[in-house]
């Protein structure tokens, strides 16, 4: 009898490594190899199940046999190392920009960053928005120094690839040849309901900068730089009203 | 202490998966309690938690873990305890399980400094005294951290390890008495694993310590052939089964009225077909001798 550190371990590399080791283990009735075949195969099903809820853009782009090839590829690379699947996937876009198989298609990096943060803001913390009376009686200097914060769901995402038109419908591009395109996003929930908002590229740099704990001033100069022509104002008033700053930790 | 390890009414109640929660939020039906998988409220907030809050208005909640991974010879994981005793301060459940089972493998295997794979599967142990011991320790831990008498459930099994010092049965009620801790009694598991394995069920169940079950587990299996014959799947995806209902009366007949639960979790079916089989398990509770009558 071995102990249940080496009985576990080995277990364990059967499943991900597809050894025959943990076979051993087991009572010798001749039916062994399909009995740890049904684990092997809940540990997969199962986590597959997961990262398709996950990243449901990226999976219609690959395709079911691709899909399942590259989360087979993560979870030897990368298991979770967590009590719970929660957080399991905010590593793949990393992964996948390190897969040599899917180096021709670099636009799906952002495709499942894409998914990945509007999986995260759909549990992501809550917080009290700040209404635009928050802002009232500031004077230009003091509102130029205000420091805001997003709230903790919005992530500005940018992009070199049309990541929201492929989004907004996935099927149509699976299996094509993506022409580079930038495409600046916003994700956030500022309510029950996840948005996936696509930014003018001043906008972006906006809520870029000020989610970079920058000043309202310093991310109004980013917008200005970025198109001196935008409509700063009217933008930023509408994310107020939209419920997408929080006043900023002190 | 013994007992009572739950203090949810002793009527049949679901386990409440997505598809249902919004159901169940806008039309109540007439139970009194529902179960729910704890990690799946490990968020930080948003909707999840939200619609948790409007469920408990409605209903008792039971907290079913699935990841805690008693049976892991690492002792379970700090953060994950912490946010199970959150969820428990914050919506008092009143029933707080796991498994007998281990998810993640030992931190030893590849030295990663943030501890060892998980396998995301409840996964079976050697029936061994070394086994008895790190459930009983790792039990322990988990009603220290929460402040909670816990219960866990007897595993479904596909393969049995070589070398076991104690048989099946044996090895759960050892552990149950060994930690002092409640007992989660899934009886379609027994089925499973007694087709499964080749012990006999009703014997197996006649073992079990019926004053630490606080909760009965029912659910669907199905069957999976191959060439060395037919083994059962606990895929929770089906109705439940004539032999597993048989199983029940029989623990019940020991028991009295106990909180029962009817799982499904895949293939999961319009919820009044969910309520049609709550319903059958709450006719046999009302059929028991001294039950109370229903006025007709």
């Amino acid at each position: 009898m071995t102990g249940l550190a080496d009985i576990q371990a080995r277990f364990a590399a059967g499943v991900f490594q597809g050894s025959d080791a943990p076979l051993a283990d087991l009572v010798d009735d001749g039916r062994q190899a399909a009995r740890f075949a049904v684990y092997r195969n809940n540990t997969h099903a199962s986590i597959l199940d997961v990262l398709a809820d996950a990243f449901p853009t990226l999976q219609t782009l690959l395709g079911d046999r691709l899909f399942t090839r590259l989360v087979t590829a993560f979870i030897r690379n990368a298991p979770s190392r967590a009590n719970h699947l929660l957080d399991y996937g905010a590593e793949l876009p990393g992964f996948i920009a390190l897969s040599e198989p899917l180096a021709d298609r670099p636009w799906l990096v952002d495709v499942a960053r894409l998914d990945w943060t509007r999986n995260a803001a759909y549990a992501a913390a809550d917080a009290t928005p700040l209404g635009p009376s928050a802002l009232q009686g500031l004077t230009p200097e003091a509102l130029m120094d205000l420091r805001l914060s997003l709230i903790p769901s919005a992530v500005p995402l940018a992009s070199g690839w049309p990541v929201h038109a492929i989004w907004m419908n996935a099927a149509a591009f699976a299996d094509e040849q993506i022409r580079p395109r930038d495409e600046h996003v916003l994700v956030a929930r500022p309510g029950m309901q996840v948005e996936t908002l696509l930014l003018h590229p001043a906008e972006h740099a906006l809520l870029a900068a000020l989610h970079g704990c920058g000043s309202l001033g310093e991310a109004a100069m980013a917008a200005q730089e970025a198109d001196p022509s935008f409509d700063l104002m009217t933008a930023f008033a509408g994310h107020l009203s939209g419920g997408l700053f929080t006043a900023s930790e002190p | 202490m013994k007992g009572p390890f739950t203090s949810l009414p002793p009527t049949a109640g679901f386990g409440l998966r997505h598809p249902h929660v919004l159901d169940i939020i806008d039309r109540p039906p007439a139970i009194d309690w529902v179960e729910v998988h704890t990690e799946n409220y490990m968020v930080a907030g948003g909707p999840r938690l939200r619609q948790l809050d409007a469920i408990r208005e409605s209903f008792a909640l039971s907290f079913h873990g699935v990841g805690l991974s008693l049976g892991s010879v690492d002792e379970p994981d700090r953060a994950h305890l912490k946010r199970i005793r959150d969820l428990v301060r914050r919506y008092r459940p009143a029933a707080l399980s796991d498994h007998i089972a281990w998810v993640r493998a030992p931190a030893a295997m590849d030295g990663n400094p943030s501890g060892g794979p998980s396998l995301n599967d409840l996964l079976p142990l050697p029936c061994t005294e070394e086994a008895v011991n790190i459930l009983a320790r790792n039990i322990a831990i988990f009603q220290d951290a929460t402040g909670c008498q816990v219960m866990v459930e007897n595993p479904s099994m596909y393969a049995a390890f070589a070398g076991a010092e104690l048989d099946h049965a044996a090895f759960v009620a050892e552990t149950v008495s060994r930690a002092g801790c409640g007992l989660l009694l899934d009886v379609n598991n027994i089925h499973v694993s007694a087709h499964n394995l080749g012990f006999d069920a009703a014997g197996y169940l006649a073992e079990m310590p019926f004053d630490a079950v606080g909760e009965i587990h029912l659910a669907g299996h199905a069957e999976r052939e191959d060439a060395a014959g037919t083994l059962l799947i606990d895929d929770h995806g089906s109705r439940v089964r004539d032999a597993v209902w048989d199983l029940y009366d029989q623990a019940i007949g020991v028991t009295g009225p106990v909180p029962t639960l009817v799982e499904w979790d895949t293939e999961i079916p319009a919820l009044d077909v969910l309520l049609a089989e709550v319903a059958t398990a709450q006719a046999r509770l009302d059929a028991l001798p001294g039950a109370p009558q229903v006025a007709s």
